[in-house]
């Protein structure tokens, strides 16, 4: 074990200089992996926050499922001959799409679409209980049926199952510059959001009877997190793969929440820890030649029960 | 005389497909502590709600004399606070204040509200390490960080032990005798409604029978209110015993 340690650090100065030999070769990679890490950490709080972990999962695998059918369709309608630009723009308009659906079943009050069908003159009958049932078994139907439906649907089209299998194996390679873009964008109007409405956003997400109680629009905050979080989730997806954007989704935030006491801190403390665990996962994973993602994710898993140790010992008392 | 007031005609309340309340008649004024019992279902909670806005009444009037919906206190139950998440005490009370978390008088304000609740040594504090009575109490110090005229408590001594309720009723009366805070008050409890209270409403098969606590709840009221009601059927038992 000594030995195992003492090549560990004797291999910090190679690490270093691989990664920053790789890193003027391929910017765009380790860009596009911390950038989604940082993201998909400053939403996964208010899913954490709304207890609502496994849905998660759920959503990043219906936004597979979506680019299964944009990939169906590109098949269809003979797009083999589009340009790259195109086909791109339609996986990740179905990503997108999927991953909305998704957050808008599970972050925004059923009432609203009650409401809503209700104004469209729909015969249907406001249902009270409805909103308190559990949602796990949609939850489980969900990431049943997209998990095998992302397969099914291109079982007779090599390349666009060699794409999903990508995704699945959640491989960050060919990350581009475009990618780079779209997710800093993401990013800045995150931060400029949470910048500007922190604390109702918090109140809404854990204490929607009192934020409603002193008149904070929790409806219309949910469906702009909804909004934001599906198009975040949906091009993180794309690009990064199932695994890494669920474990970038809640690990940062657990792992997070068990060094400190204020949700308000967290959203400082997650997207950092995020960052932290990217940057080692992709340096370490570059020297060792181990996929960087999936040792991201490794990583923060075998962190998360250390800081759990660590809450129990010095956080909660 | 009273310096605030909430007439209340006529007022018929509930969803578009269902009407809960038919007809209530009621006058809060200032300094009242009504309790408001009856079996789950019976329109408490969508009375409260229309109080403060949330629901609009199917027919009747609310008249707010004094006084607006955003002098109304509210303290959900115990449950509405769900997160997985954890806060600290002093976060919990700023967050619901609008402008608060970034004044220059957020410390002092905090800790005045938190001593008023007897939880001034709990300031910075974890929530998740607060005994059940010590979340309720600062439940209604986040109430009261927005100056209530009115304070509204939706079943705050559920599953509550007998100490922590009579800490509970203890502040409630200092609140409502000291501060001159008018109290609403939901329980299922009403051993803690008729200490508590001078007034109460007995929702019931789509009434509100309101009137002094001591001429709303007698047996036979409580017995014809609570008569297929699975829900509180224990304590009510326990309470007609002993009124018996």
């Amino acid at each position: 074990m000594n030995t195992e340690e003492r090549g560990i650090f004797s291999d910090i100065p190679n690490i270093w200089n691989n990664f920053t030999e790789t890193y003027d070769f391929f910017p765009e990679i380790f860009h596009s992996g911390w950038l989604v890490a940082i993201l998909l950490s400053m939403v996964g709080i208010l899913i954490v926050a709304r207890s609502k972990v496994f849905i998660g999962a759920a959503i990043t695998q219906t936004s597979t499922f979506g680019i299964s059918i944009a990939l169906f369709i590109i098949g269809l309608e003979g797009m083999s001959d589009a340009t790259g630009q195109a086909k791109d723009g339609l996986i990740l308009f179905y990503s997108i799409l999927a991953a909305c659906l998704c957050t808008f079943w599970a972050f925004v009050n059923k009432s609203f679409f009650w409401q809503l069908l209700q104004k469209l003159k729909l015969p249907v009958q406001t249902s009270k209980e409805s909103n308190q049932n559990s949602k796990e078994d949609v939850t489980a139907w969900l990431f049943l049926l997209s998990s095998a439906g992302s397969i099914v649907l291109l079982s007779k089209s090599p390349i666009g199952k060699e794409v999903i299998d990508k995704l699945i194996f959640s491989t960050i390679i060919g990350a581009t510059k475009e990618d780079v873009n779209l997710v800093a964008t993401i990013s800045l109007i995150g931060i400029t959001l949470i910048c500007l409405f922190m604390d109702k956003v918090t109140l809404v997400f854990t204490d929607r009877d009192y934020a409603t109680a002193i008149r904070l629009p929790a409806t219309f905050i949910e469906i702009v997190f909804a909004l934001f979080s599906g198009v975040a989730l949906g091009a993180c997806l794309k690009i990064s793969g199932t695994l890494y954007t669920f474990g970038c989704l809640v690990l940062p935030v657990l792992i997070s929440a068990n060094f400190i006491k204020s949700t308000r801190v967290l959203f400082f403390m997650a997207p950092i820890a995020a960052f932290l665990f990217a940057f080692l996962g992709f340096a370490l994973g570059n020297f060792y030649d181990i996929p960087q993602t999936q040792l991201t994710v490794f990583c923060m898993g075998i962190f998360y029960p250390i800081s759990l140790l660590f809450n129990s010992l010095f956080i909660k008392n | 005389m009273n310096n605030h007031q909430i007439s209340i005609s006529d007022l018929s309340l509930g969803y578009s497909s269902k009407k809960v309340i038919s007809q209530a008649n009621l006058n809060i004024s200032e300094g009242d502590f009504w309790g408001l019992v009856g079996p789950n279902g019976q329109g408490k909670s969508t009375f409260i709600k229309t109080l403060m806005g949330l629901v609009r009444p199917l027919s009747g009037k609310i008249k707010y004399v004094g006084l607006s919906r955003k002098d109304i206190g509210y303290v959900p139950q115990r449950s509405s606070v769900t997160s997985t998440l954890d806060m600290t005490t002093t976060e919990f009370i700023a967050l619901s204040a609008p402008g608060l978390p970034f004044s220059k008088t957020r410390k002092s304000t905090i800790t005045s509200v938190l001593k008023s609740v007897w939880l001034n040594n709990k300031g910075g504090r974890s929530i998740k390490t607060l005994s059940g009575g010590e979340r309720q109490r600062l439940s209604i110090a986040r109430a009261l960080v927005r100056n209530p005229k009115l304070l509204i408590l939706d079943e705050p001594d559920t599953g509550l032990d007998f100490t922590s309720i009579g800490h509970l009723t203890e502040l409630l009366t200092e609140l409502n005798a000291n501060k001159k805070i008018t109290i609403l008050l939901i329980s299922h409890n009403l051993h803690t409604v008729q200490r508590l209270t001078s007034k109460t409403v007995l929702f019931a098969h789509g009434q509100a029978h309101s009137g002094a606590t001591s001429e709303v709840l007698t047996n036979e009221k409580i017995t014809a209110a609570f008569t297929n009601s699975q829900i509180s059927q224990d304590s009510v038992l326990k309470w007609l015993q002993k009124e018996a």
